[in-house]
């Protein structure tokens, strides 16, 4: 009996120093002390399996299908995205299908150089992602892009970096973000969630920030597969509210984290005064793992983290779950949700809402790209079409979520939700919505002609081989946008505002290119 | 003759003085932005003075370093030194930091080296737990490295600047 615990015990320390690879963890001693309960995981499967409002089967196509469809504006577009030909299709998938297809690098910056043309008769988006993708994986890679913002897409990746997840592989995952409220996701508009190429295995790694899932993960159980991704998705959901290194968080286990560089690396030396308010063996690596394991346990755990540390179980219930508590069913099934609260302040100041002057600069800009990427693929762009209606339709949307944050933003603490409001539909009154898009539109056609030129006027030059590196020019933060990162689309403007410029003056060819 | 070499001397100057004020631009601007007590640590600092400077907010000191409390957190800079004399500072922003850089990170991208990309990506590819939280742009010409947050935002997290020409510390 003792010398397995010896032998479990050896396993633990062996697997917990190759995890926290960079640091050396004077609290792993404590597993050395045999009279000291070994937790090293914040929930057990057994936990997992007996958690409340959990689903217990994968997502049925037919559920996936409904969702998708009763999701979407009832607005329909043709659109050509990277050779195929999308006939009365939703935008929402249209959006979905382009950010599914797009290659990128990394940090999710375009790499045209690599981007993939397809061939396909396909109409629809559903049709081409099974095409891609595989019948099964490829509606469940636009179920999670469209509901939960994850993109997993293997093919925007260099094949060295991600492969193809397989069903059974996306049944977690998607059984996983569906522990987290309805609401809590999407975090961004596409966060990568990829499977590691499946020969990269370093043997000692789940799952990193990126997210990336390595081939060490299969080998877990089901119920741990889905709380490693609840795990990694509480460092994301940290790494947008900047919760897990704020002193609001920290205070709780008094961590310090000091950093020191050393052969051009930062070493971080964390130490916790408080240890033992820490879920988990593993929650003791670093303040940031502390906040992952929280979310765990609170999640599948919740009365052990309660019982631990009342405070981070409180602070994780407002900030990341939205009030809604796991204690038992009738607590999850009937939540006093924060969001609500804040929303009901919000409508209450967008009853009356004239968008000022500034406003309408800010809804019109975010339709910059929009407006810049038909500019280069049709050379001419109309401020009145559908698509850009749509877009001026949900900016004022946006807008309007503006008035959430700043409500969140009252409270210090609430301001580490700001971020995560995202989510909260706000209604706006038709009459309202229907002028600030209008007002927007007009804003929009002034204002980026106006900017277009001055940026046209001060990067381009027409001269011969010019475009090869004239994209060095597109590097700061114009028309509302980053030119960087649309500098091709920028170069092909700059290319017919040349040839026009030849016949005419700028200020004209631009003129006669916006409509 | 001795004229045209004079001027032509004076040009071949002022090219190179232009040249190294561009490739210090990013470092320029960052110690430009923070106070000047930070900002003006230089190889010459000795560690006597730095201690002087910054005596009340020094919390903890071990070999060749110093851990302080600057701004509001602890351990949000430390300075580390060699020989007596400075090494490299290195900073977590605070949020005003972070705002007065919001754009810095698609401006420094925009200019890096398909090798220094292919750096990042390595990196971040890395099997390990850790990768994936932040970026790590090391410009090791302007004697800088700096850490982005690897989400929407990519907001600034650190930086560590030491001699520009001088090894990494």
């Amino acid at each position: 009996m003792m010398l397995s615990l010896l032998g479990l015990l050896f396993i633990f320390s062996a697997f917990a120093q190759e995890n926290c690879e960079h640091i050396t963890h004077p609290e792993l001693a404590d597993l050395v002390n045999l009279e000291k309960q070994i937790d090293w995981k914040a929930a057990s499967d057994e936990n997992i399996k007996k958690a409340f409002c959990t689903r217990k089967t994968p997502f049925s196509s037919e559920e996936m299908n409904q969702w998708l469809s009763s999701n979407k504006t009832t607005l329909s577009m043709s659109n050509n995205i990277h050779g195929i030909n999308f006939e009365n299709e939703s935008p929402e998938n249209l959006e979905s299908f382009r950010l599914l297809t797009s290659a990128v690098d990394i940090i999710g910056t375009p790499m045209p150089n690599r981007q993939k043309t397809f061939s396909s008769a396909c109409k629809k988006v559903d049709c081409a992602l099974k095409e891609i993708f595989g019948n099964d994986v490829g509606p469940q890679l636009l179920f999670m892009h469209r509901r939960y913002g994850m993109n997993g897409s293997h093919i925007i990746k260099e094949a060295t970096q991600a492969s193809l997840w397989k069903k059974e592989e996306l049944d977690i995952v998607l059984l996983a973000l569906s522990d987290f409220p309805d609401g809590v996701m999407p975090i961004q508009q596409s966060k990568t969630f990829i499977h590691a190429a499946r020969e990269t295995d370093n043997g000692r790694t789940l799952a990193n920030a990126v997210i990336t899932v390595f081939q060490l993960w299969n080998n877990q159980t089901k119920e741990q597969q889905r709380s490693t991704v609840v795990h990694e998705l509480g460092h994301a959901i940290a790494g947008v509210t900047k919760l897990d290194d704020s002193p609001l968080w920290m205070k709780n286990s008094g961590w310090t984290t000091s950093t020191q560089i050393i052969n051009g690396k930062s070493v971080s030396y964390p130490t916790a005064a408080k240890p033992e308010t820490i879920i988990s063996e593993y929650g003791k690596t670093n303040e940031w793992e502390d906040l992952a394991e929280s979310v765990v346990a609170y999640r599948y755990n919740p009365k052990a983290l309660k019982e631990l540390s009342p405070d981070k179980y409180n602070l994780i219930k407002k900030l990341v779950f939205d009030n809604v508590e796991y204690t038992s069913q009738a607590a999850c099934e009937s939540p006093d949700r924060l969001s609500s609260s804040l929303k009901t302040k919000a409508l209450q100041k967008v009853a009356n809402w004239v968008p000022t002057e500034a406003e309408l600069t800010q809804i019109a800009n975010r339709c910059s790209v929009l407006a810049v990427t038909t500019l280069s693929q049709t050379g001419s762009v109309a401020f009145d079409s559908i698509e850009n209606k749509y877009c001026y339709e949900n900016s004022v949307r946006e807008q309007a979520a503006d008035f959430l944050k700043k409500e969140a933003s009252s409270d210090p603490d609430l301001a580490h939700l700001a971020p995560m409001l995202r989510n909260v539909k706000i209604e706006i009154p038709t009459a309202i919505l229907a002028t600030a898009a209008e007002n927007a539109r007009i804003n929009h056609k002034k204002n980026f002609a106006k900017q277009l030129k001055n940026l046209m006027a001060t990067s381009i030059n027409c001269r011969p081989n010019f475009y090869e590196y004239g994209y060095q020019q597109f590097n700061k933060e114009e028309l509302g946008m980053d030119t960087y990162l649309h500098r091709d689309d920028l170069n092909k403007i700059g290319s017919k505002v040349c040839e026009g410029k030849s016949k005419g003056n700028l200020s004209q060819t631009i003129d006669s290119m916006l409509r | 003759m001795q004229f045209k070499v004079i001027f032509l001397l004076s040009l071949f100057c002022c090219y190179q003085g232009l040249a190294s004020l561009k490739e210090l631009e990013t470092r320029n601007e960052i110690l430009k932005s923070l106070p000047e007590d930070i900002s003006s640590l230089n190889n010459d600092s000795k560690v006597s003075e730095i201690k002087k400077k910054f005596q009340s907010k020094i919390i903890n000191e071990s070999k060749n370093t110093l851990f302080l409390k600057y701004f509001s957190e602890s351990n949000d800079l430390t300075i580390g030194t060699k020989d007596e004399n400075l090494s490299y500072v290195y900073l977590k922003a605070d949020q005003k930091l972070r705002d007065k850089h919001s754009q810095l990170f698609s401006k420094i991208y925009s200019e890096l080296t398909i090798k220094q990309k292919d750096k990042i990506t390595e990196k971040m590819n890395s099997a390990s737990h850790a990768a994936g939280r932040y970026i790590t742009i090391d410009l090791p010409e302007q004697g800088l490295m700096l850490e982005f947050a690897n989400n929407e935002a990519k907001s600034l997290h650190s930086m560590t600047f030491w001699t520009p020409g001088e090894k990494h510390p």
